[in-house]
């Protein structure tokens, strides 16, 4: 009969960390380090600041993997906590600069879309959409921000999502109905034609 | 299900997270009815769509790969520096403890020869005084007019009576120095000096035998008895005790001694003997 060879539990890799095994780290990281980084791109919008909480995130680990306690939370909710953490802080570092075109450029590098090359109306539209709801996404406060991001992006549930952003489930519940409402505010005013500027506006006379 | 409790279930109906099969049904049920809560339905699932979309468009995106050989070098690095203080860590204690139980053993071999070199010191004085005394009483028989070696035996009026009266210097010049041998309680232990009505300041009472010796008493020089008393009261004195005074240097003339007026404001030690009547029996003066 075939075994298969069950992987390590985060327990069991955090714990050859801490004793300095580097497969062990390997493979932490490659597990996780994905849905930290697009966690990251997903709420700063930016493949730098994605890289940058990356490593501060894994740089954390690396120091204090002691500190992560399993009956708080799951790995992943801890490691989203610490990444949230730099990115809010990032993003408030970052508010008062202009972001280089090129960076621009390249967000739009990493957002393309992999589908067929046989239908380019297609993709054409389903990227736009695709960017429509991102710009839409990093248009929401930082807090509704977050809750969306884990919850439907990440399809996090509710229990983690909130032992991630250290609040109550019902916290995360009414932030993520809030959060929806308003992406659906925004992507709806963007289909819908603006009004001529040249419309004749009525004002009430005072006179 | 009416629209206000459709509004509680919408999003995860769309988000298909509905664990409960009742109300999912109950609320799909009512969106086929209710045309505003089908088109709220309908917006929210094609958000769901759009930000699933959204999720899976990134999901290639990963770090670069440099940063996994940056922190790889970091982890590395890390491991290099704590391995030293790892093996720090490990090996202080083992040698501190080895330095606790090395001065441990230092100070018990320490204090041990520190006692035995006591009790050789305390012996070998002990013999010292045992030697003088036989020798005294060998030599110099109590009718010699000399003073017995030891302060608590209390001195027969044939010895008090040899003394001659004079100067106290004189006699102390006559007379070789003698080591006062006090016992019994210390000062401490006497309740310290006490002060008569008669500027006599009393000290400790020295009596009983004992064969501790105190480094203080060893160097005191005293002169020889001077009786007080009749000679006949003194000898029936048999429960005489001997009391360490101080009095003022002019008592030295009740005494017919000569007082230096230089250090006639100044105060002398004397031993009385005290009868059991408490009458004082003899006195002799201690420098």
């Amino acid at each position: 009969m075939m075994t298969i060879p069950s992987s390590p539990s985060d327990s069991e890799l955090l714990r050859r960390i801490e004793a300095g095994e580097e497969d062990a780290f390997v493979a932490l990281y490659r597990q996780r380090s994905g849905g930290v980084y697009r966690f990251a791109l997903q709420m700063s919008g930016s493949e730098s600041i994605a890289e940058d909480v990356t490593q501060e995130v894994f740089m954390v680990l690396m120091r204090d993997a002691g500190k992560f306690d399993p009956t708080r939370g799951s790995l992943a909710a801890y490691l989203y906590g610490i990444a949230r953490n730099h990115v809010l802080r990032m993003l408030a570092r970052d508010r008062a600069f202009v972001p280089f075109a090129e960076e621009d450029g390249g967000e739009n590098s990493a957002h393309e879309l992999i589908t067929a090359q046989d239908d380019p109306l297609g993709d054409l539209t389903r990227r736009e959409t695709i960017e429509r709801v991102r710009d839409a996404v990093l248009a929401l406060p930082p807090h509704y921000r977050e809750v969306v991001v884990l919850c439907e992006m990440h399809e996090m549930n509710y229990a983690d999502a909130a032992a991630t952003l250290n609040c109550a489930v019902g916290t995360i519940r009414s932030r993520l109905h809030r959060g929806r409402a308003m992406l659906i505010e925004k992507l709806r005013a963007r289909e819908e034609p603006k009004p001529d500027a040249r419309e004749i506006k009525t004002a009430r006379c005072f006179a | 299900m009416n629209c206000q409790l459709f509004e509680t279930v919408v999003i995860d109906l769309a988000r298909s997270s509905v664990t409960d099969a009742a109300a999912r049904e109950s609320g799909l049920n009512h969106a086929e009815t209710c045309a505003k809560c089908a088109t709220r339905l309908a917006g929210e699932r094609a958000l769901t769509i759009g930000l699933r979309s959204v999720a899976a468009n990134v999901e290639t995106n990963v770090p670069s790969p440099r940063l996994e050989a940056a922190l790889l070098a970091a982890f590395r690095e890390q491991k290099e520096v704590s391995a030293p203080q790892a093996n720090l860590y490990a090996l202080t204690p083992r040698t501190s403890r080895r330095q606790v139980y090395a001065i441990a053993a230092a100070v018990v071999v320490a204090v041990f020869v520190g006692l035995i070199g006591i009790n050789v010191l305390r012996s070998s004085r002990s013999h010292h005084v045992e030697q003088a005394g036989n020798a005294g009483s060998t030599k110099k028989p109590l009718t010699s007019g000399l003073a017995p070696e030891s302060a608590e035996r209390v001195p027969t009026m044939q010895e008090v009576a040899t003394i001659n009266r004079g100067d106290e210097d004189e006699v102390e010049d006559r007379l070789p120095p003698r080591t006062i041998r006090r016992t019994g309680r210390d000062s401490s232990r006497g309740g310290g000096a006490r002060q008569s009505n008669t500027g006599v300041q009393m000290l400790p009472v020295s009596r009983g035998a004992s064969a501790n010796m105190n480094e203080e008493d060893i160097g005191d020089v005293a002169t020889e008895f001077l009786p007080l008393i009749g000679e006949d009261s003194f000898n029936s004195a048999d429960g005489a005790q001997v009391v360490r005074v101080e009095m003022p240097r002019l008592a030295l003339a009740s005494f017919g001694l000569p007082v230096n007026t230089d250090v006639a404001g100044g105060r002398v030690k004397a031993d009385v003997v005290l009868g059991h009547d408490g009458v004082a029996r003899a006195i002799r003066f201690v420098r």
